[in-house]
């Protein structure tokens, strides 16, 4: 009886190895359909319209009068408390520059530093930002809902939203779990296992954990924004954190990386920090500690580590002012964004709306009437 | 029966592969979930209970015989 020939060992092995290969393919294509099937129903905490804003309405137009009053009455200051607070650093007109951004619902500074270490240079990109409402301060997405197939380039969510300044998010369309709301929408609202950022409408910023969370607390109090990425890098007092990496799974955190984190001063200021790495004789890299140790120094009383590595750049007025690693660079799913929203614009806009209907209907009226024999 | 065992263990070392692939990315990204997905959870089950079977296949199989250098030589082996 002829006996069968079996193949090679070695090629049995690299039978193996190619089914294996296709399982793990087989992991992401299964990630694409559990998103697609498995969504959950998005819950819409606050829209994101201007009558939310603590901005007071402007009084009614007055008729003209053929005789002026005799005592004038002192003129409304119809400014938010933020405009106010932060009046020295707004402009009533548009005023912008490469390094600077000013009108009058926002303010951004951009500067640039670099300072050495052991291992070489290290160079941040520091976007220093006050705005008159907190509709100005806006999550970009690459899909509604995020997709974990879709991104898009930073510039791209950018223009989309004209933002000003923009800077890399949490990647949450990767995430599997985690919080995730965006401009007062919760998209996702298992609970993970690492830090969260929270962004209230008053403009409140709060890191904690993902322990310490608590979703419905957190839309009672009118959520605007939620990251899960981490860690949180200061301490309530605004001190540099101990970087807790027994707590934090992720291996590459430790070390030198092109990093982005947000820092939060006091309700309506607020800073995007990005440092270039990978690239040795230019920038090698930031530490969790320094760049915990830098917003601490800046003032800032709350600090949070977004995605680094490729996903780390900043984009000012379309144009990206930090440098990556890549030759291409990498495309994200969210980003974060400030962008110079007017609400009394966009009130205005809604009221000429509004007044546009009656014309129209009384033209609809007029040709009817001619219609008619 | 013999064939059976062997494609049993060419399964279980699929399955280890990419278990192992898995556990190595989550080490680098484990916000995505490469071990606690629904996915992987169903690779690593499959890895448990296949290679749970082959075990039980390997020393539930009759001991051989003694060794043929006991046995008076055949004919043929002259």
């Amino acid at each position: 009886m002829k006996r069968r020939k079996s193949i090679p060992l070695w090629a049995a092995i690299i039978l193996d190895i190619v089914a294996a290969a296709l399982l793990i393919g087989g992991w992401f294509v299964a990630r694409i359909v559990e998103d697609s099937l498995h969504r959950e129903e998005p819950i819409v905490v606050a829209e994101a319209h201007p009558a939310s804003t603590p901005v007071p309405t402007p009084p009614p137009a007055e008729p003209e009068e053929p005789e002026a009053p005799e005592e004038t009455e002192p003129p409304v200051d119809d400014r938010s408390e933020w405009q106010i607070r932060f009046a020295d650093h707004f402009t009533p007109e548009v005023i912008s520059s490469d390094m600077s951004y000013s009108g009058p619902n926002l303010a951004v500074n951009i500067s640039h530093h670099q300072y050495e270490t052991d291992r070489g240079p290290v160079v941040y990109h520091l976007a220093e930002i006050w705005m008159g409402n907190i509709d100005c301060f806006r999550s970009g997405l690459a899909a509604t809902p995020p997709r974990f197939h879709m991104s898009a380039s930073l510039q791209k969510m950018a223009e989309d939203q004209n933002a000003v300044v923009a800077v890399n998010g949490d990647f949450c369309s990767y995430s599997y779990g985690g919080i995730a709301v965006r401009n007062g929408v919760v998209w996702s609202k298992v609970r993970g296992v690492v830090d969260l950022c929270v962004l209230y409408r008053d403009g409140v910023m709060e890191t904690m954990t993902a322990r310490e969370f608590d979703l419905d607390a957190a839309i009672e109090r009118d959520v605007w924004q939620v990251w899960t990425f981490g860690p949180a890098l200061l301490n309530e007092d605004g001190t540099p954190r101990d970087i807790p990496y027994s707590s934090i799974p992720e291996i590459h955190i430790t070390g030198r990386n092109p990093r982005t984190a947000i820092g939060y001063f006091e309700p309506g200021h607020y800073c995007f920090l990005v440092a270039d790495g990978r690239q040795q004789g230019y920038s090698v890299g930031m530490t969790l500690e320094e760049m915990s140790q830098i917003l601490s120094d800046l003032g800032c009383k709350a600090g949070f580590n977004l995605d680094g590595g490729g996903s780390s750049m900043m984009v000012f007025q379309n144009e990206l002012i930090s440098q990556v690693y890549s030759k291409v660079p990498r495309n994200l799913s969210d980003c974060v964004l400030v962008t110079d929203f007017d609400p009394l614009a966009q009130e205005t806009g809604e009221a000429e709306e509004a007044e546009e209907l009656p014309a129209e209907e009384a033209e609809a009226l007029e040709e009817s009437e001619v219609a008619e024999p | 029966m013999k064939r059976f065992v062997r494609i049993l263990a060419h399964l279980v070392f699929i399955l280890a592969l990419a278990s192992i692939t898995l556990m190595i990315l989550n080490v680098y990204n484990p916000l995505m979930g490469f071990t606690t997905s629904d996915y992987s959870r169903a690779v690593f089950l499959a890895l448990y209970v296949l290679a749970a079977v082959l075990a039980v296949l390997v020393f539930s199989r009759p001991e051989k015989k003694q060794s043929r250098r006991d046995e008076p030589p055949r004919e043929k082996d002259i």
